[in-house]
């Protein structure tokens, strides 16, 4: 699972309020590299939840995302170098994730979460 | 020397238009219409093999050879104009053609087929015609009845009339088991596709290495039998270890992530065509809640590559599994990841998702129609939530009535239904 699944992924719960983001228990990571995509950096930023990744990125050891990005960042090869890695190349291949409010864990096993709920869940 | 070649590239049945988009952009190509009833388009082109076997939109090109309309169907006059076929055939072109698509396949020639070049200056065939080689054929028959009741000819017939035709003017062994051309005629009612396969060989020694993973847990009920279920892999049958199945010798059977198959695959040729409706654009999340195999999103990134990000997910382990070895597969050319959930209830923030592109489970095979009746509508709501206002765009290709309704109620406050068509998944034949 990368970080940029992970700013999508929400607990569902029935009743949850707050179900994002989820932390992350991290059991093992693995990094994957893949070829920068600048253009696909820049149309996907708009879209993520910053703080919600740079707090992820954080949990899995990365500390060089920012808090906050000025819009000329996105220009900059330096820090598309190091977005691109924390949000496409580091994987959580074992570990799992965990909702805020109701402290449910969701394993994530082979880079794969198991979001299904039981039945009283639902 | 770029010669033209003539061909025919099959596709699902109102898929038609993503072929043509790509034959656009194909070099020295012109369509030739007059063919509707059969999925695919006819088109000649001067551009090389590897390029025509670039083709996604298309399930599998052939060398085309003979089309008619208002052929006669009844036994008598039926076989002999079948028989008459292959005289008004210019093979050489054809043959021509079929050589060069098994060198662009085998540069080793260890297909075992000797070269045409060195037979005609070795003069071994000099009582046949002065063109074509020795080499070994069968013809395969494909015939449905629409609307009309009954050939006086069976699909077995047909195919041994044609060939009989073929052997009598080519001097060609027949040979069902071991050949190196395979005819296939199509007959729907009174009309006649005939082509020559151009891939698929009973020879071939390489057979694609496709691991299914056993189907035992899911849910979706029966693994059925041949009609149109082109991935079904039976546990129980065995195969000549040397021949590949013709499932695994399509044009789309090539694509690097398709390593595990579930039993209602779709075809990549059909995901790409959902893809090309789908309008996808440069930072997009493409999502399959129901992914399967990962057919879809995987197709995304192999054309796209990093242009665009796939998430792949679904309620089965084995399918999640499935998906997850064809998203880890090799070097891929981009980004995908696999989640396991429940549709019906996605772990995805609202308002999130780019496009959704999604064949929804139907028909006799998936489950009992109880539970797509009730599922299928909990998905759309759920689509409806996750994708982005303004510019989502959902993809859903199904067959249920609650579903449609879903949709219905929908649009008034928040969907824009711009397209309803209709794509022909299977042709039974007989």
């Amino acid at each position: 699972m990368r970080l940029l699944t992970h700013n999508m992924l929400a607990c569902n719960i029935k009743g949850v309020t707050k179900g994002f983001p989820l932390a992350i228990e991290v059991t093992k990571l693995e990094t994957k590299e893949s070829e920068m995509n600048p253009d696909f950096l820049r149309h996907i930023y708009p879209k993520l939840d910053w703080k919600a990744l740079h707090d992820a990125a954080h949990t899995l050891g990365l500390n060089d995302i920012p808090e906050q990005v000025e819009p000329a960042m996105l220009e900059d090869e330096d820090f598309l170098q190091k977005f691109h890695h924390a949000l496409l190349e580091v994987h959580l291949e074992e570990g799992a994730l965990i909702c805020p409010e109701t402290n449910r864990r969701f394993p994530v096993t082979k880079g794969v979460p198991n979001m299904l709920l039981n039945e009283d869940e639902v | 020397m770029a010669a033209v070649a003539h061909y025919w590239a099959s596709c699902a049945g109102g898929l038609e238009f993503a072929l043509l988009k790509e034959l656009e952009n194909l070099e020295g190509t012109s369509i030739i219409p007059g063919i509707d009833s059969y999925g695919g388009v006819q088109f000649r082109t001067t551009s090389a093999p590897q390029k025509v076997a670039e083709l996604r939109s298309a399930d599998n090109v052939y060398a085309f050879l003979s089309h008619h309309k208002k052929i006669p169907v009844d036994k008598e006059s039926g076989m002999a104009f079948l028989g008459s076929l292959a005289g008004k055939i210019d093979w050489e072109p054809v043959m021509q053609l079929h050589r060069l698509w098994q060198e662009t396949e085998e540069p080793d020639s260890s297909s075992g087929i000797s070269d045409p070049l060195l037979t005609i200056n070795g003069m071994a065939n000099v009582e046949q015609t002065h063109v074509t080689p020795q080499r070994s054929f069968r013809v395969t028959g494909n015939r449905i009845c629409k609307d009309m009741k009954k050939h006086g000819y069976t699909s077995m017939d047909a195919a041994a009339a044609i060939g009989d035709g073929m052997h009598e003017l080519l001097g060609w062994p027949a040979d069902m088991r071991s050949f190196n051309v395979e005819v296939l005629a199509w007959i729907i009612d009174d009309e006649l596709l005939l082509v020559l396969a151009l891939i698929y060989s009973g020879n071939k020694k390489k057979t694609k290495n496709l691991q299914n993973v056993s189907n035992i847990n899911e849910p979706c009920a029966e693994v059925e039998d041949v009609e149109g279920s082109e991935q079904v892999k039976s546990t129980k049958k065995k195969r000549p270890a040397e021949r590949p199945s013709r499932a695994d010798a399509q044009l789309y059977s090539r694509r690097p992530y398709r390593k595990a198959l579930v039993h209602t695959s779709l075809k990549p040729s059909t995901a790409y065509g959902l893809l090309q409706l789908a309008d996808v654009q440069p930072g997009d999340i493409v999502l399959d809640p129901m992914c399967g195999c990962g057919t879809i999103p995987l197709e995304a990134i192999n054309w796209l590559g990093t242009r665009v990000m796939g998430l792949a997910g679904d309620f089965v382990d084995t399918a999640v599994e499935a998906a997850n070895i064809n998203a880890t597969a090799g070097e891929s050319p981009g980004h995908c990841d696999v989640v396991r959930w429940d549709a019906s209830m996605l772990p995805l923030r609202t308002a999130s998702i780019d496009r959704v592109i999604c064949d929804m489970p139907f028909g006799n095979r998936c489950g009992n129609h109880k539970v797509r009746e009730v599922l299928c509508p909990r998905v759309v709501k759920q689509v409806v939530r996750v994708l982005r206002p303004g510019s989502g765009i959902a993809v859903l290709m199904a067959q249920s009535k609650t579903m449609k309704e879903e949709i219905e109620v929908n649009q008034k406050a928040y969907l824009n239904l711009q397209k309803h068509f209709y794509v022909y998944m299977e042709v039974k034949f007989h």
